[in-house]
């Protein structure tokens, strides 16, 4: 980009003095960073966890620098109250009672007079649509009503830079998409310059004007968003590959040299003009109808109000080692369904019975699983399966989080410890709320493979589509408070033009059994090699 | 009921200052006049009021507790007194009088009113209107309090999902008292750590929004009208009127050993026809704007 650097960053390091077992050691969490900002662009940070981004981020605003070694210089041309920062959880960012205190509590914090605060306030909350909650109570908001809150609270200060540390992962699909469109017009209306961090860019990818992929404390590649990702798949290592978005990966397995699609309708287009010879594609096929039944629920009626029934004249048999996803959009019921089923609420109106030796139940917030102070005591317990527990901190590569508290981990590696706790036990049912909210592919596909192995039923309640349909046995969608309807997890996606995978959005017309990237591979595949 | 009655009610809408200056007069009202029918007819006010603006659910379930407490203290002062001279009857060679009795009468009501005048308060002056009567003279406190106003109900909330997580997780059968205390234990550490935890992401947050970097004001929600301050005099100088009658001696009311008769004549009724109509403004109020509405409904209907 042609306009000037508002930050550039020469040769920055970083180091936390860690304190761990009675000892203090040095873990450089950033080393020979350089990277401008640009005024007006969108940049994005991607990497594995752990790889430094948010430090690197952190660094950028004085008032949220964490404590460490700072080295090496970060120049900048705009003042630290002009540069906002908004990070990952939204619960933890609105601290009163009600929604307009929070939006105040900036310019209140900076002894605005009256008027400007009046006349902010008013172009802020018109600007984006957000009358009807100014009233409510922050409780009463949806994880990504909540981030847009915080969001505008700090835009009250009329900021330059935005820094958003992980802003969407956190959030469901579709909450995250009504917060990225609020960054685009952020970005396109106003010309904020936007720098955030991601670690599963699916979401993110196409608002990104310029890429920044990070491993190990260090920058790898750093250029325009369609380059880097080029430069990703040409890395030839899994590892990286696996944080290309879906679409981008299919369309540089198609064609290398095309550049990089980063939307659907770019996949689409490109797919049709490309005219594949395509193979038929095995299907594979359990069937699960007479099996033994775990779940049996008849006619279940249950309501947290006397506004609406949650749930309503609900029919659902689940089979022994059935792997099934529950789908559906917010407030669909899905987290009450799990929670019925795992005993923690009792149905109003119909009979819900489970059997069951051991069941292990996911919560959606994760911090209400832990108990303990370190992940192996919390893993640990008298009658386990010592070699299992070996091999799974093996497979999850728990090794250097076991000595951690669960707190101070990503969110990904508590979803990896809570995981392991559950398997350990031995569980003939397991019930996942969002399991793969902050997950990456490579260990998604562990998981998938750990849970099969136990030879467990799993429920899963999951707004992640790529993932039900790579590993589901069958899929049942929920709408307004019932079983819209039941399938495998194949035919769920096919005939599916809006509710399905951004592969089965772009091939949708030319094969509808094309619905997960390993479809591509295998119907085109031989071609790119 | 009660939030469809706030949200167009003229009285609601007011500033929290006149607010404040209402209830100041009720409460001074119940507290200065002695005359057990004065109160009766606060009491009656304090109902009105809370069934109207805090709806007949809140009301019930306050007085579920309300009535116990006020009857138990009638109870007490007739068993527990002797003063005053007409016996009505001997209860194990104790006397009870008259006297004691209608003393006990205005205690109840007195307390009952004050208990009840609360849950109108709540409603009336819910907790961002309270914070902004105290922000400016304790910005910080009043900030604090908000925020533990929040933190509460979410605390609770949480003890109860891990309690939830946690039974199903490890069950066990073991019933025994120590086990109990043990897990309870855990739970709590787990739960005070998750705060704490997450105190520090909020400290962090309130830093990067430039907290404490200057003097904190409060953001300008609610203007003082010509309204307001009719009410607020109206309010104000009811409140000095009965002071300056308490400091006369005009509010007093005899119980013992003999209690004065209980009727309302010459100034006395001056005074309890102020008391009535003040304290019964807010209605006077809803009944005006209920006609004016009605006659807006009227009126479109024909034309």
């Amino acid at each position: 980009m042609a306009s000037k650097a508002l930050i550039s960053i020469k040769n920055m390091g970083f180091t936390y003095d860690n304190y761990i077992q009675g000892k203090t050691r040095k873990k450089v969490a950033l080393k020979g960073i350089n990277l401008d900002i640009y005024e007006g662009e969108i940049l994005l940070i991607m990497g594995p966890s752990g790889c430094g981004k948010t430090t690197l981020l952190r660094n950028l605003k004085k008032e949220a620098a964490p404590y460490g070694n700072l080295s090496g210089k970060i120049e900048s041309l705009v003042d630290s109250s002009k540069i906002s920062i908004v990070f990952s959880n939204p619960e933890t960012q609105l601290v009163t009672t009600s929604v307009l205190s929070d939006l105040a509590l900036s310019m209140e914090n900076l002894s605005y007079d009256a008027y400007t605060q009046k006349k902010r306030m008013s172009e802020t909350v018109s600007y984006f649509g957000i009358e009807d909650l100014l009233h409510r109570h922050p409780d009463t908001l949806s994880g990504g009503q909540k981030q847009i809150i915080s969001l505008c609270s700090q835009l009250m200060v009329h900021p330059e830079i935005l820094l958003l540390d992980e802003p969407v992962s956190q959030l469901d699909p579709i909450s995250a998409l009504e917060f990225t469109d609020t960054l685009r017009r952020l970005n396109e209306e106003l010309g904020i310059t936007i720098v955030m961090t991601e670690h599963r860019p699916d979401d993110v990818i196409s608002l990104a004007h310029r890429l920044v992929y990070m491993e190990q404390a260090e920058v790898v590649y750093q250029d325009d968003t369609r380059n880097t990702l080029k430069d990703l798949w040409l890395s030839h290592e899994v590892k990286r590959k696996d944080f290309l978005p879906v679409v981008s990966k299919c369309s540089l397995f198609l064609d290398e040299k095309r550049p990089t699609c980063i939307t659907p309708k770019e996949l689409k287009l490109m797919a049709k003009s490309l005219d594949l010879p395509t193979k038929q594609i095995q299907k594979r096929h359990d069937d699960f109808i007479n099996a033994e039944k775990v779940v049996k629920i008849r006619e279940l009626f249950f309501a947290y109000d006397r506004e609406r029934y949650a749930l309503r004249n609900l029919n659902l048999d689940i089979s022994k080692n059935e792997f099934l996803c529950i789908m559906g959009s917010n407030g669909s019921g899905k987290s009450t369904l799990l929670k019925i089923i795992s005993g923690i609420l009792k149905p109003h109106i119909g009979k819900a019975k489970a059997y069951y030796k051991q069941i292990q139940y996911m919560p959606q917030d994760l911090n209400s699983f832990f108990t303990e102070d370190t992940v192996h005591e919390q893993m640990a317990f008298s009658e386990m399966d010592e070699s299992y527990y070996i091999s799974l901190t093996n497979q999850l590569n728990l090794e250097e989080l076991l000595h951690k508290h669960p707190y101070d981990l990503s969110a990904g590696e508590q979803q990896k410890a809570v995981l392991a706790c559950m398997l350990l036990k031995k569980p003939d049912l397991i019930i996942l709320d969002e399991p793969t909210k902050s997950m990456d592919p490579s260990l998604k596909r562990t998981i998938s493979g750990l849970l099969k192995t136990s030879e467990a039923t799993v429920v899963c309640a999951t707004h992640d589509l790529e993932f039900a349909a790579s590993y589901a046995t069958r899929c049942v969608m929920l709408f307004n408070g019932e079983i819209a309807y039941s399938m495998d997890a194949k035919s769920f996606f096919k005939e599916n033009r809006y509710y399905t995978t951004s592969v089965n959005r772009s091939f949708g017309q030319i094969d509808s059994n094309l619905v997960l990237f390993e479809d591509i591979e295998n119907a085109y595949g031989g071609k790119g090699e | 009921m009660g939030i469809r009655n706030r949200v167009i009610s003229p009285f609601y809408i007011s500033h929290p200052v006149t607010l404040l200056t209402y209830f100041t007069a009720l409460l001074s009202c119940i507290f200065i006049f002695k005359n057990p029918l004065f109160t009766a007819v606060a009491f009656i006010v304090c109902c009105i009021l809370a069934i109207y603006y805090a709806g007949f659910d809140r009301f019930l379930k306050s007085v579920r507790w309300i009535v116990p407490i006020g009857v138990l203290v009638l109870i007490l002062n007739i068993f527990l007194v002797h003063r005053g001279s007409t016996v009505l009857f001997y209860f194990l060679y104790n006397p009870i009088t008259k006297e004691a009795m209608i003393y006990g009468i205005y205690n109840m009501f007195m307390l009952m009113s004050v208990m009840t005048a609360f849950i109108s308060f709540n409603a009336l002056i819910d907790s961002t209107r309270f914070l902004y009567l105290f922000s400016n003279v304790l910005p910080k406190t009043s900030f604090v309090f908000d925020m533990a106003l929040r933190y509460i109900p979410l605390f609770k909330k949480r003890a109860s999902d891990l309690s939830a997580v946690q039974n199903v997780n490890n069950k066990t059968n073991q019933k025994n008292i120590k086990d109990k205390i043990t897990k309870s234990g855990t739970y709590l550490k787990a739960l005070t750590a998750w705060t704490l935890e997450e105190g520090m992401d909020t400290a962090l947050s309130l830093k990067v929004k430039n907290y404490g970097t200057r003097k904190k004001v409060h953001y300008a929600r609610y203007r003082y009208t010509i309204r307001d301050i009719i009410l607020t005099v109206i309010f104000l100088s009811f409140s000095v009127f009965i002071y300056i009658n308490a400091f006369l001696g005009e509010t007093d009311f005899v119980f013992y050993p003999v209690t004065d008769r209980l009727e309302i004549k010459g100034y006395t009724l001056i005074i309890f026809l102020t008391m009535t109509v003040t304290i019964f403004f807010p209605f006077i109020l809803e009944g005006f704007t209920a006609i004016k509405r009605g006659c807006t409904k009227i009126w479109l209907q024909k034309h």
